[in-house]
């Protein structure tokens, strides 16, 4: 089992106002994490605070040290919760070994998130990385972890779809518009009414490219200020008309009980246009344009449950997408299992073993072989002899690799270092033969992977 | 002969790949029919210089002996705009057609009595020559425009389904649509005009129908040109001028080989 512990307090079981207690601040999380990784018990570790989740990483000791490394993390915790063990218990979710590194990537790759696929997270763990890294918290387990993590998010974004599609309103808003128009760049959108939803659709439209804002409201103070806001332009709703014909994205979300937007007015402002398309957004309730001018050609007109549907199918989609992403994490989890496994030194000194006692068997048997006429007691003798050369060979090699393992980090390098010199291979650990000498007082947890998990 | 067949199986193959893959919302769904066609592609040009050296150059100015030229220079212009533009789903509507043409020809040479004693001319190799590519423009952006009228509908129907998903966006497919027109229109208009010259000096024989669906897709195209630029024509009334023209344009292509 690798030695990985995943302390998460996150949005599925932790309500946002237990969260913001013990989520760290940016001038905090240096500091928290130095402390962290000098805990007993803990190798290397990370914290991840974000606005959905405070998790903290970690690499923990061998054996004993193993366990002491996860009560320091339940008691940080504990402190900075203010909370009883008992209180916390419910929120607190921990995960231990596989689970740990599964947990990690799915993160990593949005699959954990509260909107799946978002975007964001895959930054936020980068951020968490980098610190890690520069406070010198990170070694080689958990460095690794990270980087196929980063794999991970890598080929879900580049092989599904999940993360592809809107599943917000004004997200929505904004792939119709880019179904419509292709690249946003140079577009110009009329917003008319100054209402919230108006707002946010016009913020992601500006960040995806939009050119001018304009915005038409009743009172031409809240136009102006809302306009000011995008560097566009306020004006009275009875100047509408002078300006629509320009508009190639209209948001309405007036408070008029009234339609404000009849086929009259666009079809004049079409036809200025020279029938350039026009997207309406409609996301009043009740509704401020027409329907029949959605009848119009090349106006392609959408109200608030269109947007919903849109969403709807989207986040099915991603649904869908997320079975997909699964398997890539499942895959890559693999991967990383058994490249962890060949650190381990059991399996390590199995397969160094076998692979003296082939040399030492084949020389043997071809030197005898030669010297057929020997009896049979002298070729005892002889194979006697290649034994123990073999074993006080091994001697040395084999007592350090046992102290180090018991000591976690220096374990890896030293396990690292002896596959390369000796060519054993790092993919595949041998299976534990019958007969052959296990160092039977080696930690319970140095068992191979596959027995562990 | 053989060369050309190999070419056009692949170019069937990829027809097949295409088809049955074409609703999978998968990033890669179409990678491997694509593929299939880039392959046809080379096995295309191989064949093609096999094709002309077979025949001799006085038997080009046929109609079914250019067909596969302009052919391969359709599928070049679909790999340029495919790369410029990442339209896969075009491929599915021209590759078909690049198959059937090719199968046409292969046909044609077939069942083909020897060369006919007149040789006709560089006039008529460039009328026919230039009729071809003019087809291959307005096929491509036949595709584009059916694809348009696809999405449009999806979107004017709020149809948030696969179909949805899979095409691009109105605006690129209205206005690569468009510009391939414009390249084609005055390749078609030249091959337009000397057909009017030859068949004025009866050197085509009687060609009255064929004719007056020549001038029929060359007045649709131009409509789409010019009603653009002046009463703004666009979207879904000029992708269904421009299916339009390509109907017409094809019948003449199936008129004369068929006559």
């Amino acid at each position: 089992m690798p030695p990985f512990l995943v302390a998460s307090l996150s949005h599925h079981a932790t309500p946002v106002a237990l969260r913001e207690k013990i989520a760290f601040s940016a001038e905090e999380l240096s500091e928290a994490l130095t402390r962290l990784a000098r805990l007993p018990g803990i190798a290397e570790a990370l914290i991840l605070s974000t606005c959905n989740r405070v998790e903290l990483w970690a690499v923990l000791g061998r054996g004993e040290m193993r366990r002491r490394g996860e009560e320091a993390v339940r008691q940080l915790l504990l402190a900075r919760s203010g909370l009883s063990g008992e209180e916390l218990a419910p929120y607190l979710n921990l995960r231990r070994g596989v689970e740990a590194v599964q947990h990690i990537f799915r993160v990593t790759c949005s699959l954990d998130s509260m909107v799946l696929g978002e975007p964001q997270i895959l930054g936020q763990v980068k951020d968490a990385a980098a610190l890690a890294v520069a406070a010198g918290t990170t070694g080689t387990l958990l460095g690794r972890c990270l980087e196929r993590a980063f794999k991970v998010a890598k080929r879900v974004r580049t092989d599904t779809r999940l993360g592809a599609s809107a599943v917000s309103i004004s997200s929505a808003a904004v792939e119709l518009a880019g179904k419509v128009f292709g690249d946003l760049q140079q577009r110009c959108v009329m917003l008319i009414g100054a209402g919230e939803m108006a707002e946010l659709a016009a913020r992601s439209l500006k960040r995806a490219g939009c050119l001018r804002i304009w915005v038409a409201n009743r009172s031409v103070e809240r136009a102006e200020l809302l306009a000011a806001e995008f560097g566009g332009k306020g004006l009275p709703l009875a100047e509408l008309e002078d300006y629509l014909w320009e508009a190639d994205i209209v948001i309405s979300s007036t408070g008029s009980p009234t339609t404000v937007l009849g086929p009259g007015e666009v079809e004049r402002a079409l036809r200025r246009r020279k029938r350039r398309p026009v997207l309406v957004v409609d996301i009043a309730v009740p509704r401020d344009v027409d329907i029949e001018v959605g009848k119009l050609d090349n106006v392609f007109l959408y109200d608030i449950d269109d947007l919903g549907r849109v969403v709807e199918a989207n986040r099915a989609e991603r649904a869908q997408e997320a079975a997909v992403a699964e398997q890539i994490v499942r895959a890559e989890l693999e991967s990383f299992l058994s490249w962890q496994s060949s650190l381990e030194v059991v399996p390590l000194i199995v397969s160094l073993r076998n692979s003296f006692q082939t040399v030492q068997e084949e020389e043997v048997q071809r030197t005898l072989r030669r010297l057929g006429h020997l009896p049979d007691k002298d070729r005892q003798a002889v194979e006697a002899l290649g034994r123990a050369i073999v074993n006080k060979l091994l001697h040395a090699p084999v007592t350090e690799l046992k102290r180090a393992g018991a000591q976690g980090a220096e374990g890896l390098d030293l396990a690292l270092a002896t596959r390369r010199l000796f060519g054993l291979s790092q993919d595949a650990p041998p299976p534990l033969q019958q007969g052959s000498e296990l160092p039977s007082e080696l930690p319970a947890d140095h068992q191979p992977a596959e027995e562990g998990s | 002969m053989i060369p050309l067949a190999i070419a056009a199986g692949l170019y069937l193959l990829a027809t097949v790949l295409y088809l049955s893959s074409l609703l999978r919302v998968q990033g890669q769904a179409l990678l491997p029919a694509y593929r299939c066609l880039e392959l046809a592609f080379l096995a295309h040009a191989v064949a093609l210089a096999f094709w002309i050296g077979e025949l001799g150059p006085e038997r080009l100015a046929h109609l079914w002996s250019v067909l596969p030229v302009a052919a391969w220079l359709t599928v070049a212009a679909y790999l340029i705009i495919e790369a410029r533009f990442r339209l896969q789903l075009l491929g599915a509507l021209v590759v078909p057609l690049v198959t059937i043409s090719l199968v046409v020809s292969l046909v044609a040479a077939a069942g083909r009595p020897p060369v006919p004693p007149r040789v006709e001319g560089a006039v008529l190799g460039i009328h026919v020559l230039g009729a071809l590519l003019g087809l291959g423009t307005f096929c491509l952006a036949a595709g584009l425009s059916a694809l348009y009228l696809l999405q449009e509908r999806q979107l004017k129907r709020k149809n948030f389904g696969a179909i949805y998903r899979r095409l691009p966006d109105l605006h690129t497919l209205d206005q690569v649509s468009f510009r391939l027109i414009t390249v084609g229109f005055p390749i078609f208009t030249l091959a337009v005009v000397l057909g009017a010259v030859r068949a004025h000096q009866g050197g085509f024989g009687s060609m009255g129908r064929a004719y007056l669906l020549a001038l029929i897709a060359w007045l649709l195209f131009g409509l789409v040109l010019q009603g653009r630029r002046t009463a703004g024509w666009r979207g879904r009334k000029a992708a269904l001028l421009v299916l339009g023209g390509f109907v017409a344009s094809t019948l003449v292509l199936l008129h004369r080989l068929v006559w």
